[in-house]
């Protein structure tokens, strides 16, 4: 049996007490804190009666609390499940009926959550790891940091009565009716994947290593746990940071952070704003990215501005967790119009490119994605139909595969390169976004009679434009619609452009013109 | 050299962002409607509207809370790009 979750961190606290394990925008914390206050936090668990294989919602800012939380999760065999401070306590609610939490961990300031967990879970205990008077939330947390058992009090902890294959947390997604898909993911998917990154990577317990990625978005799991398994140092980037991303640049140098990994976003936004002339980062040896296409005119520009790093596009879905595949760029690219290949396999994974039949393609043709091995989730949370729709079991004789929806081409060195979707899934800033799941939510709309949502790529730097196309009795202001729209989704799923019609076009079959619509949206661009 | 009105900030907080903007001192960042992608995407608008290329180095978030906090720190970054 592999390790779970939590024992690199035992092993450093054991080793190294004294190393910084996470140095977070308020303070550092060594491998023996993080152990301790972890403990502290599972024996609080247990004494409120969590059971291995219980769900324990965790919506705490980024930085140490939230960490030791997670692994304390990890420490009584009950699976965490990361949410999103920011997203509406109506999609709260909606993930909160789903994976039923017995505990939800929560943040003074998150009173969305609070709100949502106490209609979706009449019986789930709610409670802060903060004091007690900085909370205004419509219930009584039901503990608080003073609840917490005095460290030298506690009992050893037993191992939790757990395989490595199973879940460590369950991460929500975009969902394309509208409902998010909770995608289960083992000790097991991740440990092998983290293995495979300090090895490849040569991490060594020097790094200093960013945490950019929001905690429920799986790139922040390899952030988290392939640092505790080097026994490095996380830095959380501050949120403030996140606003104004010109300050970034001088965080990192500040942090003598060694690796930077994100969404290429961050990047382009750090390109654009054009501090990277002057701010060098001496200690920088790696910059990755993953989540979308990094646009190659913003890659030339920073292997330009950064000579000496390593620049890697890490890819791969929540599915198959984190990434099932690595390329590493070898010199900065001739032509700012060329593809940068999502590459070849992570140990353990394979990458397949078949037709329909499942046939594996010729060199050069397009055909879909499948992505078989290690990384592979056990598929969503309670929903047998939709698993069995992409972890394929039917199409090659005897083996599982999941279909990414992605479409592919292999070259001839054996390089795989991203083609773009087989279905109305987009990435928009980093975020996974099914353009159903924001039609779904605008449908529902008093204001708004009937909608349809498509995508448009714009420029290189702000990548795809949400569109929305809609009809309504009268005129509507658009940012009205967005602030009733912001209450059902997250801010990043709220459309870019907007566009009243008397009724939207229809195809020859009577369904919305979706690409009449892009059109449409392209000409508005251009005037 | 041309200056931004509040007025300018908020019209293009609307028709150009889809922000819902109440008056010049709502709070944007605390309403959730202010992060890195809207700053950039202001920044952009604002380059277009005034013709400059701005460089907001040490802007934080207090700066730019409010529309007028906003309109504020955009007139001092083109008094400074001349």
């Amino acid at each position: 049996m592999t390790r779970l979750l939590f024992e690199d961190v035992e092993r450093w606290a054991i080793d190294r007490p004294d190393a910084i394990a996470v140095h977070d925008e308020h303070e550092s914390v060594t491998y023996q804190q993080l152990s301790v206050r972890s403990n502290q936090i599972a024996a609080l668990l247990l004494k409120h009666g969590v059971q291995t294989n219980d769900r324990v919602a965790i919506c705490v800012p980024k930085g140490w609390h939230a960490i030791a939380a997670m692994l304390a999760s990890a420490k009584v065999g009950a699976p965490y499940v990361p949410l999103d401070p920011d997203s509406p306590a109506a999609r709260i609610q909606l993930i909160l009926e789903a994976c039923q939490p017995a505990v939800v961990i929560a943040h003074p300031s998150a009173v969305n959550t609070v709100s949502a967990a106490v209609t979706a879970n009449p019986d789930a205990l709610v409670g802060t790891l903060a004091s007690a008077q900085d909370t205004t939330w419509p219930v009584d947390p039901a503990f608080t940091e003073a609840d917490l058992p005095d460290p030298d009090g506690i009992a050893p902890l037993a191992m939790p009565d757990i395989e490595s294959d199973d879940l460590a947390h369950v991460l929500f997604t975009s969902g394309s009716t509208g409902v998010p898909k909770g995608v289960q993911i083992t000790h097991q998917n991740v440990i092998s994947y983290i293995d495979w990154v300090v090895e490849h990577f040569d991490y060594t317990s020097d790094d200093q290593l960013s945490g950019h990625s929001p905690l429920h978005f799986d790139l922040s799991t390899m952030d988290i746990f392939a640092t505790f398994a080097a026994g490095a140092t996380l830095h959380p980037v501050p949120a403030g940071l996140n606003i104004n991303p010109v300050n970034l640049a001088d965080w990192i140098r500040e942090r003598n952070l060694t690796q930077w990994f994100s969404v290429p976003t961050a990047l382009n936004h750090l390109l654009r704003l054009g501090s990277l002339a002057e701010s060098e980062f001496p200690a920088l040896r790696r910059l990755l990215w993953c989540g979308e296409v990094l646009p190659t005119p913003t890659l030339i520009g920073l292997m330009d501005a950064l000579p000496g790093v390593e620049f890697t596009n890490l890819y791969g879905p929540t599915e198959a967790t984190i990434a099932s595949s690595w390329y590493q760029v070898p010199e900065i690219p001739n032509d700012p119009a060329a593809s940068i290949p999502i590459g070849v396999p992570c140990a353990g994974e394979e990458l397949l490119v078949l037709r329909k039949d499942g046939h594996p393609t010729d060199d050069d043709e397009i055909g879909d994605l499948y992505i078989e091995g290690v990384g592979l989730s056990p598929g969503y949370w309670q929903d047998e139909e939709k698993t069995a729709a992409v972890f394929r079991t039917d199409l090659l004789p005897g083996r599982r595969i999941y279909y990414t929806g992605d479409l592919a081409w292999r070259r001839g060195d054996g390089q795989v390169v991203f083609a773009g979707r087989a279905d109305s899934q987009i990435k928009s800033r980093g975020h996974r976004i099914e353009l159903g799941e924001i039609e779904a939510a605008l449908e529902t709309l008093d204001a708004v009679d009937t909608s349809a949502i498509v995508a448009i790529d714009v420029d290189h730097l702000t990548g795809s434009a949400i569109c929305a196309a809609f009809t309504a009795d009268s005129p509507m202001k658009p940012a009205l619609l967005a602030k009733e729209l912001a209450e059902l989704v997250p801010r990043y799923m709220l459309p870019h452009r907007w566009l009243q019609l008397d009724e939207l076009p229809t195809n020859v079959n009577g369904k919305v013109d979706r690409p009449a619509l892009r059109t449409s949206f392209l000409s508005m661009e251009k005037s | 050299m041309s200056t931004l009105t509040v007025d300018a900030i908020i019209d293009v907080l609307e028709n150009n962002l889809f922000l819902l903007v109440e008056d010049a001192d709502q709070d944007l960042v605390e309403s959730g409607q202010l992060d890195s992608l809207v700053f950039v995407e202001l920044l952009l608008a604002v380059e277009q509207l005034t013709g400059q290329q701005l460089a907001p180095k040490d802007l934080d978030l207090d700066d730019l809370r409010t529309p007028e906090r906003i309109a504020k720190a955009f007139n001092e970054l083109l008094l400074q790009a001349g």
